[in-house]
This record gives structure tokens, sequence and C-alpha cells, in this order.
């Protein structure tokens, strides 16, 4: 430690302690690191000694009850200073513990499972989509890397069904785990038992675990619930489980690609799984093997074991918990950030209350020195005031950050954003939170008591007592730092918000290539007899078509057309594909032609050999051509091209692929979409439930709208989760901006009351003053500014790297956001200087 | 052998097991064969227990067995000084440590170890 470090530290101990052992705790502190968790060790020792040297420890306690009476007073005769006191911390200290208790998981909480660094999944890097084959792991389970522990965490498609809770069905999602699993994953569990090996059989009722969200949403954490059955209502019958666990808090899932389980049960070993069947098996290394070793080991072995049709076989090992957290890891970095702004933002405007409660105490301060009242007793007062403050606004901000846990929580999307999945981690209000926010609110307190407590100990007493209410320069150079300060971080989270949310904006409203405005989707389920044929989609079609208010009737979903063939091009790219158009597709869903034509109705009743491609497929497969005239091939069969449309998005995370439409004369498949107002979908309805059994016996529809969040339910949960927060953070920090950008500038302006009447009585004229106080704090505002947009250049490339839009231009955002700030900052100038310069100049001279 | 969750959870403590951390009791072992200053007193202090004592631990330590008699401070070496046992630190060692044999005799014949 270095000695200027040790030195500190020794100052923390009273003084007879320093005396009697400083030297040699320094010399010992000199000679060794010290951790963390040692320095905790100190300060309490420090703190136990210094409780020890009290000798009058009854009369300390008097003047500590004494101390906090006359703070509880003074927030008695100021009950709405005090509040926003309190209230500031609480904001910061919520915000702060809310956003941890999602964030923690992603950033900084190791896995709740002993030894978790030796968890791996293990991948094969030459397989799509990277996985193994379930017979690979079959036979490297029987191979000699048992101790491995190779385990499954898998979705039981067959077990989910409807759980019957209270009369009401629960859609419920099971998932199985292999034998051995909590061998290998140590799952905590809140209650009840492991599955034994006699679990893993096909008999019923089958044992199972609630997931403990499930639990908690749907049996109101009863734990009577154990030794319970549930009947679940499945398209293939009812199946009966008995509960027999209920997991931790600390356990979401292991599935990247589906949302998390609400029950879990034992698999049943298959030891024959088919070619297309396929596993992503974790592992636990054994003691002393590094992943190389073992990638090595497990590839020799299912080299051996199984061997791959050509070549060696590899696999990759991934720390699990790097899978489990990467894809949350990016919003946890920017929702943290927030709320540490948010924090920050807290700390500038509880130094600047705290400045100007310590300038209004000023003379009392003085008064209570010139009495003979120690610095260290007057110390203990701003102490004592600052403690109260952090045990109210942390409480209060604890059970706000609670409450906002548990909203961030129930709005977790369930299903991943392509990679990115959310709900691997469980969003934790626990000790581990409390603590940290405790630590952060009480930490903000302190430091915004530094000033004013540096202040009033040094208070030049004389001029304090004659009542002067400018009490030196400190105040008025920490109040200016405080306002440019504040204006660059205001400016830093404008941009943010207004570039992250533009981002989310974009990604939202990116051109589809289709519109869905007043679309619905008709489904029809054909009955138990008779199949759904292209005549029936037909007749059905011709029932919508004929309803008034529809515009226009199409296929819900285009079918694949066959094989693509593009002349002249030795190998077409997978991005390319070619599909069968129907007639109305393009009326349905209204798609732009960019050139040519579409299909006119002779060519869908022929299926006439002309193709029309979107512009991503003309650009790939014909670059710097014109397309139009030219030829592909579907199935053989050549397709000139006559038409050109707007590229049509199935994804919202990746670009389009190029698609080639070939006309068809029927529709296919069971859904059909329909172009109508809301007002026209009961008549809708109720003339196709009319006609539809004379079509197709005993079919049932349903029509259902067709929204964003229908069409792309992978693609926007994360959007639409991070936009409310990132708005919602980014408007209480531009708040908490505006109102001490506000209050700052009114006390600087408050402060120079005296220095305003001396130029009034000189014969300055008011606007004179009024444009000086104003540009005067204009400057120190563009200054804070200039710093704020100086910092976004740092920002941005975090913002960047962490933001699921990749591009957003941040030129606008930054503009957009100097000019409202500066503005804020004028009118902030302006309204108190107009005030002040209205006084009477010998009123304020006479008081003087 | 098949690896189990007890096993892997009691791994964890394990860890700690072994370790016997009662700081003045620690302080006073380590001057029983003569007089130390602190920072020999942590490296002796971890080698007899395996327990690595923090300094504000052992200046607690220290500052508590100074006030009530049962060490004493020599002449400083440079900024480092030495403690050594005094009679009576010696006689309060002594009757703690006849005490956990005791109770260490009593314990591992019951574990019958």
């Amino acid at each position: 430690m270095r000695p200027w470090a040790a030195r500190m530290i020794v100052h923390l101990y009273p003084k007879p302690w320093q005396r009697r052992y400083g030297a040699e705790f320094r010399a010992l502190l000199e000679g060794q690191p010290i951790s963390v968790w040692k320095f905790v060790q100190i300060i309490g020792w420090a703190f136990y000694e210094r409780v020890l040297a009290v000798k009058d420890v009854r009369g300390a306690l008097a003047d500590i009850r004494g101390d906090v009476t006359y703070v509880l007073r003074s927030w008695r005769r100021a009950p709405v200073f005090a509040l926003t006191l309190v209230v500031t911390v609480a904001l910061g200290v919520a915000t702060t513990a809310g956003i941890f208790s999602f964030a923690d998981g992603f950033l900084f909480r190791p896995l709740p499972f002993p030894d978790a660094e030796q968890l791996f999944l293990v991948r094969d890097p030459d397989a799509r989509p990277s996985a193994l084959r379930a017979s690979d792991v079959v036979a490297l389970k029987q191979s000699g890397l048992r101790d491995f522990g190779f385990a499954e965490w898998s979705i039981r498609g067959g077990m989910s069904g409807d759980v019957i809770v209270g009369g009401q069905a629960i859609g419920a999602l099971v998932y199985e785990v292999s034998p051995g699993f909590r061998a290998t994953v140590a799952l905590p569990l809140l209650a009840g038992r492991d599955f034994s090996s006699a679990d893993h059989a096909a008999d019923e009722p089958v044992p199972a675990w609630l997931a403990y969200r499930f639990w908690t949403r749907e049996f109101d954490s009863d734990r009577q619930m154990l030794g319970q059955r549930l009947s679940i209502r499945r398209s293939t019958g009812a199946a009966e489980v008995v509960i027999v666990g209920i997991l931790g808090p600390e356990v979401a899932s292991f599935d990247l690609n589906n949302p998390p389980p609400d029950i879990v049960v034992p698999a049943v070993p298959v030891t024959d799984p088919g070619p297309n069947e396929f596993a992503f098996p974790m592992v636990r290394l054994p003691e002393g093997m590094s992943r190389e070793q073992a990638e090595a080991l497990i590839g020799s072995v299912l080299q051996t074991v199984a061997p791959g049709p050509g070549g060696t076989r590899n696999v990759q090992l991934r720390a699990l918990r790097e899978v489990q957290v990467a894809g949350g890891r990016p919003t946890a970095r920017i929702f943290l950030l927030s709320a540490l702004l948010v924090l920050l933002m807290c700390l500038i405007n509880l130094t600047y209350l705290l400045i100007t409660r310590s300038v209004a105490r000023a003379a009392e301060v003085a008064t209570r020195a010139a009495l003979g009242a120690s610095r260290s007793r007057i110390a203990r007062l701003f102490l004592v005031e600052a403690a109260l403050i952090a045990t109210a606004g942390v409480v209060a901000g604890l059970l706000a950050g609670s409450a906002l846990s548990g909203v961030i929580a129930s709005r977790v999307p369930p299903l991943p954003t392509g990679p990115r999945n959310l709900s691997l981690v469980p969003v934790l209000f626990d000790g581990r939170v409390i603590g940290i926010g405790s630590v952060l609110g009480a930490v903000v307190v302190l430091a915004a008591t530094a000033v004013p407590l540096w202040q009033a100990t040094r208070l030049p007493f004389a001029q304090a007592i004659r009542g002067a209410r400018t009490i030196g320069t400190l105040p008025k150079r920490a109040s200016r730092v405080l306002l440019a300060s504040e204006l660059a971080v205001a400016t830093v989270i404008l941009i943010s918000t207004l570039f992250i949310g533009s981002g989310i904006w974009r990604y939202l409203h990116q051109p589809l290539g289709f519109d869905v405005t007043d679309r619905y989707r008709v489904s029809i389920t054909p009955g138990a007899t008779e199949p759904l044929s292209a005549l029936h989609m037909e007749q059905a079609a011709d029932v919508l078509r004929r309803q008034p208010g529809v515009t226009a009737v199409g296929p819900f979903d285009l079918a694949r057309a066959g094989e693509l063939q593009i002349p002249g091009r030795s190998q077409t790219s997978e991005q390319l594909t070619a599909s069968v158009a129907t007639a109305g597709y393009r009326e349905v869903w209204n798609v732009p032609v960019v050139a040519g034509r579409w299909f006119d109705s002779m060519e869908f009743r022929d299926s006439s050999p002309v193709a029309v491609v979107d512009s991503t497929f003309a650009a790939a497969a014909w670059p710097g051509s014109e397309p139009i005239g030219l030829e592909l091939t579907v199935n053989d069969v050549s397709h000139r091209v006559v038409g050109v449309v707007a590229p049509r998005r199935s994804r919202l995370s990746a670009e389009p692929a190029g698609v080639a439409f070939v006309p068809g004369p029927h529709l296919e498949g069971g859904s059909l979409a329909v172009w109508a107002p809301r007002a026209a979908i009961p008549a809708v309805e109720a003339a196709l439930s009319g006609s539809l059994p004379t079509i197709v016996p005993r079919a049932e529809i349903r029509l259902s709208p067709v929204t964003l969040a229908s069409l792309f339910s992978r693609d926007i949960g994360e959007a639409r989760f991070q936009a409310p927060v990132v708005a919602i953070l980014g408007g209480l920090a531009l708040l908490l901006a505006g109102v001490g950008v506000f209050g700052l500038v009114t006390f600087l302006i408050e402060q120079r009351r005296r220095e305003i009447a001396i130029r009034l009585a000189l014969g300055g004229q008011s606007v004179h003053v009024w444009r000086r106080l104003v540009v005067e704090n204009a400057v120190i505002g563009t200054f804070g500014l200039g710093v704020g947009v100086a910092c976004v250049g740092w920002v941005e490339p975090f913002l960047r790297a962490n933001l699921f839009v990749p591009e957003s231009s941040g030129v606008t955002a930054v503009v957009v956001s100097a000019c409202a700030l500066l503005v804020v900052v004028i009118a902030a100038a302006a309204i108190p200087a107009a005030r002040a310069t209205r006084v009477d100049p010998a009123a304020i001279l006479r008081a003087e | 052998m098949p690896r189990t969750t007890h096993r892997v959870a009691v791994s964890a403590q394990s860890r700690h097991a072994g370790r016997y951390s009662d700081p003045p009791l620690l302080v006073l072992a380590s001057l029983a064969d003569g007089p130390k200053h602190g920072h020999a007193m942590l490296e002796d202090i971890a080698k007899l227990s395996g327990a690595r004592l923090g300094p504000g631990t052992l200046y607690g330590a220290i500052a508590r067995l100074e006030r009530d008699g049962l060490i004493a401070p020599l002449a400083p070496d440079e900024r480092r000084r030495p403690y050594r046992l005094t009679t009576e630190g010696r006689r309060v060692l002594a009757a703690q440590l006849q005490t956990l044999k005791n109770l260490a005799q009593v314990g591992l014949r019951r574990l019958a170890i």
C-alpha cells in the first residue's frame, strides 16, 4: 500500500490510538497489499476504537439525540425542502437498485451453482445448427467420459399444454432434464427433492418441479403445492404430474431459443434417437482439466464412438455463464449506464440543495462556533443530517426499487431477439441488490454533504454573524461547477436517449415491403374428416371478397416454388429463394412495384413462365444490370422477369433475403389475409361463419389482427422492452436536470442581489443588468453543453456497441439536444434575473 | 465414483475447513515462542492456523490484549514495534489452550477419529 493511503487510513482511528499505534500500523500497512474486504475490516475496527475512545458515552449519545431532534425540527419547519432532499436520494436509489437487480445477473453475478466456471455447453462447430446429434450424446454418455456428467435441458413439446388452476386453463411450458442433471448443474431447489433415477420412466403421474416464477404467479408461493397433482391438458390427451420440488428464484432457463419453463420433468432416456434429433448438452469439466484439453478429449472420443462422414469430429466448449449472459449484456450495460447517470443527477441536485441549506444556516453555524462549538461538533450536525437523509432516502428508494424491479421482471421478453435472450437470467431483488443500493445511497449523501461540510467548518465567522447572505467563494464556485456539470450530464443523457430512442424507432419502423394496417389473418381449421383443399381456400376467399368494406383478400403465407437457378451463375446463393405468389398477394399486402409490372389474372390461372423479383434479389443476382427481361429458372422451367417489387422483410433483426415470385393458380395452406377496416370485421366474420360450413363442413375460423408483434414476435421483444425503460430513465434524468438547472441559476442570481442592487443604484438599467445575468449563465451553460457534447464522443462507441440496432445517426440527436438545453438554460436564467432586477435597490442595501 | 450434488456443495465449504480464527488467541499463541512485530505475527499466524488476519483485525487484537495486560510492547525497531507475552498472558494462553485440548480430545473421541 502507498504511504499516503496508509496515512489516510491511520487518520480514521482516534487521536490517542494514532499516537500509540499509528507509526507501527502504518509500517505494517505499507508492507502489504490491502483488499477491499480488509479495508472494510479496518474501517470497522477504526469505528470500534472511536466508540471505545468516547469517555462519556451517555453524554455523546445525548448530544447526537439533540442533533437528531434539531435536524427533525428544521425539517418540520421546511417540510417541502426536507421532502425534496429525501425524494432526490430515493429516486437515485430506486432507479439504481431496480436496474441493478436486472443488470447484475448479466454483468456481475456469478451463476448460482458451485464451481460454475467448470460448466460448459458442448457444440459441434461443423454442424448446423451447431448442435451435436442426440445419438452423439448417447454415445458419449456410454463412453469413458461419464465423469463429464453430460446433462441436457430441453423443451418437451409433447408435455406442454394447459394446466387447470382454480378452474382456469393456464398455458404451461414443460422442459425436461436428463438423468443426473443436478449432479452436473446443481440447480438450487427452494423446496422438495431431486429426481431419482426411478423418476426417469414413462410412468404417470410424472414427477415435476415448478419454476419459481410460475409457482409465485399462479400458486401464490404456496408450499402446499408439494405433493399436489396437476393435470396438463394437451392436444394428445391429458397427462398428470405430481409436484416434487420448486426451483429456486436464481434459476431461469438454459434454452437460448425458447421461453423459460413453467414446469420441469425428468426425461425418459432414449437409447436410439432419430438422425434429425439434436442436443445441446452441458458438461462439468473434471478438476484440473482445461477447456482445450476437454475439447480435444471429447472430440477424439466422439471420433471413435460416432465417426463423421468425412474428416475428424470437432467439438467446441462455450462457458455456460458466457452463453447465459451474452445476450442480455448489451441491454444491461445501457440500462445500468442510464441508472448511474440518473444517480449522478441526484448527487448534483442533492449537493446544490445542501449548499443552499448551508448558506441559509451560515449565521446560525457561526453563532454556535462563536459560543465554543468545536469544528467536529459542527461537522457532526451535518453528518447527522446526512445520516437521516440517507436512511429515509435509502429505505424509500429500496421500496420503490423493489417495485421497479418487479415491473422490469414482468416485462422481460420471453422470446429472444435473434441470439439475444434476456430471459436466461432472472431478475433478483435480494440482499446483494439491497446492499449495493444502500451503499450507493449512503455514498451519494456523504459526497453531497462534503462541500457544505467543508464550508461550514471553515466559515469566516465574523462575516457570517454579521448576517451577510453570501458566504465566500466556495459555494459560488461550486454552484457554477455544478451548473456546468448538470448541463454536461443532461447533454449526455438527452443525446444518448435520443440516440437509443431513434434507433429503436427506426428498428420498429423499418420498411417492411408491405403494409400491416387493417390486415387480418383468417385461419381456417378443417373438420376432422375433410382436409382443406385449394378449392376450399378459393371459395372462402370469394366469400370474403364479396363482403362490404373488404379492400383485398389474398394468401397469408407464400409457398416455396422449388429449386432456383440463375443462368450464368454456377451456384445460387442460399439467400435467394423462389416463392409461388397467388392472386391477391400484391393487393392484400400492398406490395410496392418498383419497376415493370405485377402478374395479371391470366398469368395466375395459367402459371405463366414469368417472374417478378424483389430489388434485393435483382441486386444479388444481376448486380448492375436491369433485371426486366432477364431469365431465371424454377424447377427447370425458364421464367422471364417482368417486374421488380420492394423487398419483403421476414425478420426485423436480419436483412431481407432476395425472393423471386412466380405466379401460381391456387391459394394453399390454412390461412388467408384480408384487408378491411376494423369496423367491417364483425360482419366479415359473421358472413364467413355462415357460409363456411357449406364449403368445408365443421370447419372452424378465427380472425386475428395482423400486427408487428404477431408477425415478428421473435424480433421486437427486446426493442419494446428497452424503449419504455430508456425513455423513463432519460425522462427522469432530464426532469432532474431541468429542476436542478433552474434551482442552481436561481441560487446563483440570488447570491448576487447586493451586486445587482448596487448596479441599479448607480444608474444601471434593468434591461442591461438582466441581459448581463442571462448571458453570464448562458456562458456557463454553453460550457457545460460543450463538455457534454465532448463526452458524447466517448459514450457513442459504447452505445453503438451495445445497441441491437446497428446503425443510427447521432448528428440530429446532438443538434436537437444542444438547442433544447440552451433554451432551458436561457429560460432558467431569464425568469429569476427578471425578478432580481425588479427589486428596490435601496431596500436591499439597507437590509445588507 | 459418481459425482453427487452433496459433494459439490460441500467442496465449496471445505476450502475453509481446518482453519481457526480467534485473533487474540492467535496473537498470544504467536508470541509464545518469543517477541514479534506485526508483520512477523501475520506470517506466523498464517502458518499456525491457515487464517490470514487483516492488519485492522491484528491491531484490534493487539490493542485489546495490551489493554488487558496480556502482552507488552518492547522498544521499537525503527518503525516496527515488537510485542512480548506478559506473565499473565502466558497463564491465560496456557489455560485457553488446555481448554481447547480437552475439547479437541472429547470431540475427536466422539467422532471416533
